[in-house]
């Protein structure tokens, strides 16, 4: 039996069209053109999940975006979804959804303990009770967790294609109903670039659930389907469909989520599910409706309770019928419309519950006239049925509305509509630094005009408009101004079009109606459905001392879930304040944040992922690398060579072959990835003075020079080697990580410092490819692929370079070293990078040349005590920390860095200072990190003088090696440290100086 | 010096002989191996301004984010003192050689980038769509076309966008370290328009 719900005749769905799908392992059938939760309802299923916190039975409770019960779990695999919301997913031949929080099954559900265990699970409850003892939280939170969660995240890789692409309009709509749409008219008339953004498969909004309305004396949806086909024969529109505006950012930055192919049953391959258009608009037409507000009463969320405009959606829209004996509970005239197109459906509708004591409106007459059995005064004081509602039970109202009369009338029925009144969707208002008014009378907020950070109007009934003639007028006038505020050739755009005005009628505001019993004793007042907390919670909460909303908000976890709080918060802070006895604006609101709805974390990523997620930077010579076998570390976004591997060779035994290769023979590294800028000007030596430690004036032509660069705060930054090429010109080096961040410093201190200087920079870091040979057959071997570079230690002593030609190629060479060894770098144009590597590979093999990589590069410098700026730096270094007091020059003038450095504390002798530490076992290897201590106790915490930095095993020396930063450790060579270990081993080991190998220094300078 | 020692950045991926998808929206290509130099000068100094003038050919552009055409040289705007010169032909040494001798004793400096950049061509129906997944700025003709030249980034990484015709047709200069990396994020954006490569 199928469909037992669904209307005869009517609604907006392709009755040609059948669609099955299944429900928690049924096969159910539904139309093209229905939502899960429509299809769902015209099967008569109303219980489609448990409550997060009690477990209680729930049912679909709303037509739109802020479900906050039907929370489901789509599809299945790689391709599950978890928080999906039965009321926005299309409905699609093959759609799988199973309910979420529910063990074993939805109807017996073992949670449920919880709720007669309701008594402790009240707000606070985890933090009061979990956080006891205090490490016992790790073990209890694993269960909690396990309990608690709503959705399964999928385990395997999302195999789904999401796209992202950056967007922009003159004019951005949000919201294809009436407001929207006179907007996106008014604005496109004028010749402006418009987006008209929806979230639903078809526009006219709110208008699909409304018979009878008429819009230029036409049927509405007619106007709608006109004024679609109006927008679509401009070229400056564009529509964006099943998208949902969910996040408004600073300078009209509009975040727009659209769903590609969740709505087709077959998804076509290779194309994305999801787009995000990240809109830049120069004036944002809010339409974004508004959210009827549900009564908060006793027992309120039994499946069959929803609100009064879902139950009237559900029969205009869907044509299915919510239930078959209705009651409406309401304290204003909006609800009317859904009592007579309930009955119009042929639903009988047992009662209207009405809160006001005279209530008036034109809609509440013509069902009165109709003959449907209003019950002023009069509230909901509590419902039964425990899988789905059986009755109501109703009593009249005392004079302030605090508290019901005992006579209570029991009133069948299978479905109950409620409605508070309509908050107007504010959230992208506020997203935007909006401010809020509040209507004392209708007892909302609506937004504050005139955002001048973020150009926006906000119309219709987001903006408290509730009747149809104001939204279509507001529409078309902010369409009109929008495009006319982004100083376009403006094109007059005609005229609005109209529709009958309603009266809205009186209304009886209140928030928290009252049941049998006082609050909290019998039965539970739910705020918030999806997070399962109650007026009493609120309550609480204030009794507990709790009085901004903010902390009430997260103490009782109101309005926290997946909804957001949609349908909770409006009620929460006007109970929270009617408790407090304080004005509703004085209570305020919580923020509103983006996203607005859920949204998927692949389509946030968009493309950015794998191997995409970040650039990998790659050399002229990686492809060698590549075939090489190497093995590759990254430095900043470079991939660099890490170690060459030969089969068999684990990172160990390569290193240690890399090493001794080198100082035995001549080894090659790609060094093309450190920073290159090119300094030229006539003030280009004052220029190196003022941002290098040393100093510079007398460099000469053809000379390099080491230079430590500081920060400020007198702190090492960076180093690296500058070369002089002409008496105006020279080219500097960073470290591989900070060539972007140094030419940032340098350009900020040239053009806002010294602007008197004349210095330009170029980063010429990707002009040149460099590899560099050392060892002590670098020589040799160099002069084999160069005739017109002499290179005799007296034409090219250390720390010297020359243009010249190598293996045919126009190069520089550069006499300098980072292994402590004869070393020459040579750069040449970047094209001709894998070329020169080549020849130097063949023309090498006689000479066993081995190719290295940064590892080897680490504990080859670290031999030499040669720092790295980063490893044994950490911002809070300085020159003389690392004993290199030599490099500060004393006679020149102002330096980055210089005064920080005369502080006093700078000379504290007891600063962390670099020096060598030698493990008196000199096969042990201190771990990088590892705490040094002067005294070993039984157990930490032990008084730490400072931390290892850098630690190698080195073949040469034939020992570990390592340097540390110690307190005061220059003036302790030759004592004794301690490093406990995790496995409570203790290293001991002995402060020396940091250089370990060839201390004369004869290698590289020979 | 042997041109086949000679490898552009791009030569890598293996672009040449690769199968174009049929009714392609999108050309993707392999822009070559242009002459780059990077120019700073100070715009105030008027007899450099028309030295550099009259070496080029053309004025240096003064309009922030287009680029003019001299004789056989393209010069970019890419900052009120800054200009990219671009050339088919021509070694970049000799250029800045040419360019001091045109600027002795002022204050200004040419470097030869040309290998600094990979040289990716973008053109095609769908072109404009495809950039602008990756590139923040409105690429709408009213506000960016032929004849306009811009730096931005590109995804994640800079580039110099240029606009070369109303096809559209497009280069992206990025720096070499980062070609692999944008062409294949181009490459995966480009999906669902179909992907042909230029054939030079």
């Amino acid at each position: 039996m199928s469909q037992k719900f669904r209307l005869e005749s009517g609604g907006l769905i392709n009755r040609d069209k059948h669609v099955t799908f299944s429900f928690n392992g049924h096969e159910l059938k539904g139309y093209d053109g229905d939502t899960l939760a429509s299809a769902l309802i015209a099967n008569g299923v109303h219980l489609v999940g448990r409550s997060f916190k009690y477990h209680r039975p729930r049912g679909i409770m709303s037509a739109g975006p802020e479900e906050a019960n039907a929370i489901l779990q789509l599809g299945e695999g790689a391709y599950t979804e978890p928080n999906a919301r039965a009321t926005m997913e299309e409905l699609f031949d093959g759609l799988v959804a199973t309910t979420s929080n529910a063990f074993p099954t939805v109807k017996y559900d073992i949670g449920e303990v919880n709720s007669l265990l309701s008594k402790i699970f009240v707000s606070g409850f985890y933090y009061k009770t979990f956080m006891w003892p205090s490490k016992a939280w790790k073990f209890y939170e694993h269960f909690i967790r396990k309990a608690a969660g709503i959705g399964k995240a999928p385990e395997d890789h999302d195999p789904d294609i999401y796209d992202k692409t950056n967007a922009f309009c003159d004019v951005l709509v949000v919201g294809g109903g009436p407001s929207g749409l006179s907007a996106a008219l008014s604005a496109a008339a004028t010749g402006a670039h418009v987006t008209l953004v929806d979230d639903q498969a078809s526009l006219g909004g709110s208008l699909m659930a409304q018979t009878g309305q008429e819009i230029d004396r036409k049927p509405a949806l007619e106007w709608v389907a006109e004024a679609e086909a109006k927008l679509l024969t401009f070229d400056n529109v564009q529509i964006i469909q099943r998208s949902t505006a969910f996040a408004y950012y600073d300078h009209n930055y509009v975040g727009i989520w659209e769903r590609l192919t969740d709505h087709l049953p077959v998804k076509p391959e290779g194309l994305p599910r999801q787009r995000v258009h990240m809109m830049r608009a120069k004036h944002v037409v809010i339409a974004s409706g508004a959210i009827e507000r549900p009564l908060v009463f006793c027992d309120n969320d039994r499946p069959g309770i929803m609100l009064a405009s879902a139950c009237r959606t559900y029969v205009n829209r869907f044509a299915a019928r919510p239930g078959n004996k209705g009651v409406i509970f309401t304290n204003n005239d909006s609800a009317y419309a859904a009592v007579l197109d309930l009955v119009a459906a042929g639903i009988d509708i047992k009662a209207v519950v009405d809160v006001r004591q005279d209530p008036s409106g034109p809609l509440m007459e013509k069902a009165d006239a109709a003959g449907v059995k209003i019950l002023t005064n009069s509230a909901i004081v509590g419902t039964n049925g425990r899988l789905h509602l059986k009755s109501v039970e109703v009593a009249e109202l005392s004079e302030d509305g605090e508290t019901a009369k005992s006579d209570i009338m029991e009133i069948e029925c299978d479905f109950l509509g409620s409605s508070g009144g309509w908050n107007p969707t504010v959230h992208l208002h506020c997203q935007a630094g909006g401010k809020l008014d509040f209507d004392e009378e209708r007892g909302i907020f609506t937004p504050k005009p005139n955002n001048r950070t973020n150009p926006n109007t906000s119309v219709g009934s987001c903006n408290g408009a509730m009747g149809l003639a104001d939204c279509l007028s507001q529409g078309f006038e902010a369409g009109q101004e929008a495009a006319k505020a982004t100083g376009i050739k403006f094109r007059k755009s005609g005229k609005a079009s109209s529709a009958e005005a309603i009266e809205e009628g009186n209304r009886r505001l209140l928030w928290l109606v009252p049941g049998k019993k006082p609050l909290g004793q019998s039965g539970k007042h739910f705020i918030d459905l999806q997070n399962d907390s109650t007026a009493a919670d609120l309550q609480l909460a204030l009794r507990e001392g709790y009085r901004s909303i903010e902390h009430v908000k997260r103490y009782t976890t109101t309005g926290m879930a997946t909804d957001q709080g949609k349908t909770a918060n409006v009620n929460a802070l006007a109970i929270v304040a009617q408790t407090l006895n304080e004005a509703i604006p004085t209570v305020g609101t919580t923020t509103y944040r983006p996203p607005y709805v859920p949204v998927t974390f692949g389509a946030i990523a968009g493309r950015d992922i794998d191997a995409l997620l970040d650039p990998a930077r790659t050399t002229p010579m990686h492809s060698w690398h590549v075939n090489a076998g190497a093995e590759f570390e990254d430095v900043g976004q470079w991939k660099r060579a890490w170690y060459f591997p030969q089969p068999g060779e684990d990172m160990h035994a390569a290193v240690n072959r890399e090493v001794a290769a080198m100082r035995n023979s001549v080894g090659i590294l790609d060094a093309t990835t450190l920073g290159k800028i090119d300094v030229k000007g006539k003030d280009a030596a004052e220029f190196l003075n003022r941002v290098y430690t040393n100093a510079w004036t007398k460099l000469g032509i053809g000379k390099c020079r080491y230079g430590l660069m500081l920060g400020e705060d007198g702190m090492v930054m960076d180093d690296g080697v500058t070369s002089r090429i002409a008496e105006d010109h020279f080219l500097m080096t960073t470290t591989t990580g900070n060539a972007a961040p140094v030419l940032g410093h340098l350009e900020d201190y040239l053009q806002t410092e010294w602007t008197d200087l004349e210095v330009y920079l170029t980063s010429v870091t990707e002009q040149w490819a460099t590899a560099s040979i050392a060892g002590p057959n670098a020589r040799a071997l160099l002069s084999e692929l160069t005739e017109d570079i002499d290179l005799s230690n007296e034409a090219l002593p250390f720390m010297s370079w020359t243009p010249g030609t190598v293996a045919g190629i126009p190069a520089r060479v550069f006499r300098i070293s980072f292994t402590g060894d004869l070393s020459y770098e040579i750069a040449v144009p970047a094209d001709y990078g894998l070329a020169l590597w080549q020849a130097l590979m063949t023309a090498g093999a006689k000479y066993d040349i081995t190719p290295y990589g940064t590892e080897t590069m680490h504990v080859l410098r670290a031999e030499k005590g040669f720092i790295i700026v980063g490893q044994d730096t950490d911002g809070s270094i300085t020159p003389v920390d690392l004993n290199m007091n030599w490099i500060i020059s004393k006679k020149k003038g102002d330096f980055i860095g210089k005064r920080s450095l005369e502080r006093e504390d700078m000379s504290d002798p007891n600063r962390k200072q670099l020096v060598g530490i030698l493990t008196d076992d000199p096969k042990e290897v201190l771990p990088e990190g590892a705490q040094l201590v002067e005294v070993v106790k039984d157990k930490p915490p032990m008084d730490m003088v400072g931390w290892v930095s850098s630690s190698y095993w080195s073949p040469n020396c034939d020992r570990s090696i390592a340097m540390a930063l110690v307190h005061g450790g220059l003036k302790k060579m030759g004592q004794k440290l301690y490093s406990p270990q995790p496995d409570g081993r203790v290293i001991t080991c002995t402060i020396s100086d940091t250089v370990f190998y060839d201390k004369e220094g004869s290698r590289q300078n020979g | 010096m042997d041109d086949f020692m000679r490898q552009g950045p791009l030569n890598d991926l293996g672009l040449v002989g690769r199968p174009s998808d049929e009714n392609a929206l999108v050309t993707m290509g392999d822009g070559g191996r242009p002459m780059v130099v990077n120019l700073r000068l100070d715009p105030a100094n008027k007899a450099a301004m028309k030295a550099i003038g009259s070496l080029l050919g053309v004025d240096l552009p003064l309009k922030a984010n287009f680029y003019v055409e001299g004789k056989g040289f393209e010069v970019h705007w890419l900052a009120p003192d800054e200009w990219m010169i671009v050339s088919g032909t021509g070694n970049g040494n000799d250029l800045v050689a040419n360019i001091e001798k045109a600027l002795t004793g002022v204050h200004h400096s040419a470097v030869n980038v040309s290998d600094n950049f990979a040289v990716i061509t973008v053109e095609g129906e769908k072109a404009r769509a495809l950039l602008q997944k990756a590139i923040p700025l409105d690429l709408h003709p009213r506000e960016f076309s032929t004849g306009m030249s811009l730096q931005t980034h590109a995804a994640k990484t800079n580039v110099i966008l240029q606009q070369t015709g109303d096809a559209p047709s497009y280069k992206v200069y990025v720096r070499r370290s980062f070609s692999h990396y944008l062409w294949a994020w181009l490459e995966d954006a480009s999906i669902g328009y179909g992907l042909a490569i230029a054939s030079e």
